[in-house]
């Protein structure tokens, strides 16, 4: 029996979970957010000279002039990583490239030599 | 045979007791308020698998060297014994060395460190089981490969120690989760352990065969 | 006897200095890309994060060569045909190259990225592991004595099959469950540069690859003709 009522059971559940999402859907979007403590806040914060001044400095240019000096400074880490790529791929070809130029010679050279001797 | 063998056995267990003991000179502090010097547990897992990996492998080249002199490879090989047989065969003995530097090792750590490593057994005995089923595995893979180098005593560290680091991290993982008490974690690096010996234990019979012909 | 005028690498030669000169355009290409055309990056990083765009395509180069590798390892180990054996040397090497320039670059980018030289992250961890496995290649090699090819194709099997391992254990190293993902999605503007920064390392390793077997053909070639002068009496 319990496997006929779970089934329906089921169902029902789910009608009431969806009652509360089709009936908030008649309702408007959401009202513009007001209070009278945000109002209260901003007039206290006003009278803290304090934190106006900390606001002040948080948009002075001290800290910009840091990020940038920053920025700046770390600039030198892309070039550095840049050269070392192209130090690293530019060393790798140029070694390959002599010893294929070592091995070519060698090769020629020993075969000229094994000629001259067969002709002999 | 077996004399040989317990001889490698002592000198392994030795061994791993001395890197222990140095551990001990090099991490243990005087403890602020009494004046002596204490270890804290927090480390000794790493301290436990240092000791029975480096153990380890002198005891792997010590194995394998044995066989090189005395020409028992190649009688191995020319024998109609299929060459799974004779790769197990070596990894057994190499897990009972392994074992034996474990029993050494393990109350050492616990007594030196005073770390509550018996507290969960069944996990201990896990890690310990998988972790030297793993080494023995791809050490002997290597070692035999690396019969007639060279440079052999080295090369083998060389080689060995870069595959094994997953099988390390999850041995440490799992003894550190015991201590910690959090056996799940414990049972999950437990089973990583078992996935790494799967793996590497499928590979090595694989390649067993083509690295050791001639 | 073997054919003496042309060494192997100058039968196709035209191909070779066709695909050099693509790629040389390629750089060209993405320096313009990555200098001109993708927008800054947000965050600590900002212009560092150009570094981002080679560091990548050389971590897939390290993956794909270490695959290479250890293909032709277990090839040559099948068959023992010399020339996979060439193929998986050519790979080691290359994989150790882009292994150096991803540890460096990746370097570079972390000390401003996470203001600090090292971290243990995994992908650091195991590309670290991976490259170590590769020199360890290199070393048993030149050192291996004898049976040099067989253990070192041996390791390079045993290293491929290790990188999924190493990858998730070192990602799982630090907590039980996968830690937050440390590269942050791409903004769409930045896949062409990155994108096509990966083809075109793709198609600078295939070069290098068939250059590099190239010269261990060469290399092999250069030791059978020293031991024919030698049986013909000639002195070196």
């Amino acid at each position: 029996m319990t496997l006929r009522v779970f089934p329906i059971f089921a169902l029902v559940l789910l009608a009431l979970s969806a009652a509360p999402t089709t009936v908030s859907a008649q309702v408007k979007g959401p009202a513009p957010y007001a209070s009278e403590m945000r109002d209260q806040c901003i007039a206290e914060m006003e009278k803290d000279a304090r934190i106006l001044a900390a606001c002040e400095e948080s948009h002075s240019s001290k800290y910009q002039v840091q990020d940038a000096a920053r920025a700046v400074k770390d600039k030198q880490f892309v070039v550095a990583a840049y050269a070392a790529i192209w130090a690293v791929l530019a060393i790798f070809v140029v070694i390959m490239w002599l010893r294929q130029r070592k091995l070519s010679v060698e090769i020629t050279r020993l075969q000229g030599e094994l000629k001259k001797a067969a002709a002999e | 045979m077996e004399f040989r063998s317990r001889e490698i056995i002592y000198t392994m267990s030795f061994f791993a007791a001395m890197v222990v003991l140095l551990f001990s000179f090099a991490f243990l502090k005087q403890s602020a308020t009494s004046n002596e010097m204490t270890g804290s547990s927090e480390n000794s897992p790493g301290f436990i698998w240092v000791a029975v990996l480096f153990a380890g492998t002198l005891g792997l080249s010590r194995a394998f060297d044995r066989e090189r002199e005395t020409g028992t490879m190649r009688a191995l090989l020319l024998a109609p014994i299929p060459r799974a047989a004779i790769f197990l065969g070596k990894s057994v003995a190499i897990a009972i060395m392994v074992l034996v530097v474990q029993a050494v090792v393990v109350p050492l750590v616990a007594l030196f460190f005073d770390a509550p490593l018996f507290a969960h057994p069944l996990p201990l005995l896990c890690t310990l089981v998988l972790g030297t089923i793993g080494f023995s595995v791809v050490g002997s893979v290597f070692a035999a490969m690396l019969l007639k180098a060279g440079s052999r005593d080295v090369l083998l560290p060389v080689v060995l120690y870069p595959i094994l680091v997953p099988l390390f991290i999850a041995a440490i993982k799992a003894t550190a989760a015991m201590l910690d008490g959090s056996l799940g974690d414990s049972w999950f690096w437990i089973r990583f352990l078992a996935v790494y010996d799967t793996i590497f234990l499928v590979a090595a019979l694989w390649t067993f065969e083509s690295l050791v012909i001639e | 006897m073997t054919d003496t005028s042309s060494s192997s690498s100058s039968r196709s030669a035209p191909l070779f200095i066709g695909a050099a000169v693509a790629c040389i355009f390629g750089f060209g290409y993405t320096l313009s890309l990555i200098f001109y055309q993708t927008p800054l990056a947000a965050g600590p990083l900002y212009f560092n994060q150009k570094i981002f765009y080679y560091h990548v395509p050389c971590a897939f180069m390290l993956f794909l060569a270490v695959i290479v590798c250890g293909i032709a390892s277990i090839k040559y180990l099948r068959g023992r045909e010399q020339r996979w054996d060439d193929v998986s040397v050519a790979a080691a090497e290359i994989s150790v190259v882009f292994g150096t320039i991803v540890m460096v670059t990746g370097v570079l980018w972390a000390k401003p990225a996470w203001g600090k030289w090292w971290v243990w992250d995994a992908r650091l961890t195991s590309a670290l592991l991976l490259w170590m496995t590769m020199i360890a290649y290199q070393l048993v090699r030149k050192y291996g004595g004898a049976g040099a090819e067989r253990l070192a194709s041996g390791l390079g099997v045993f290293a491929m099959v290790n990188i999924p391992l190493v990858y998730s254990s070192t990602r799982l190293w630090k907590t039980n469950h996968p830690s937050a993902n440390t590269v942050p999605s791409l903004d769409p503007s930045m896949r062409a540069a990155l994108w096509f920064s990966v083809l075109l390392f793709t198609v600078f390793f295939i070069l290098l690859l068939r250059l590099r077997i190239n010269a261990r053909r060469d290399e092999r070639r250069l030791y059978e003709c020293r031991e024919m002068a030698l049986d013909a009496g000639i002195f070196e």
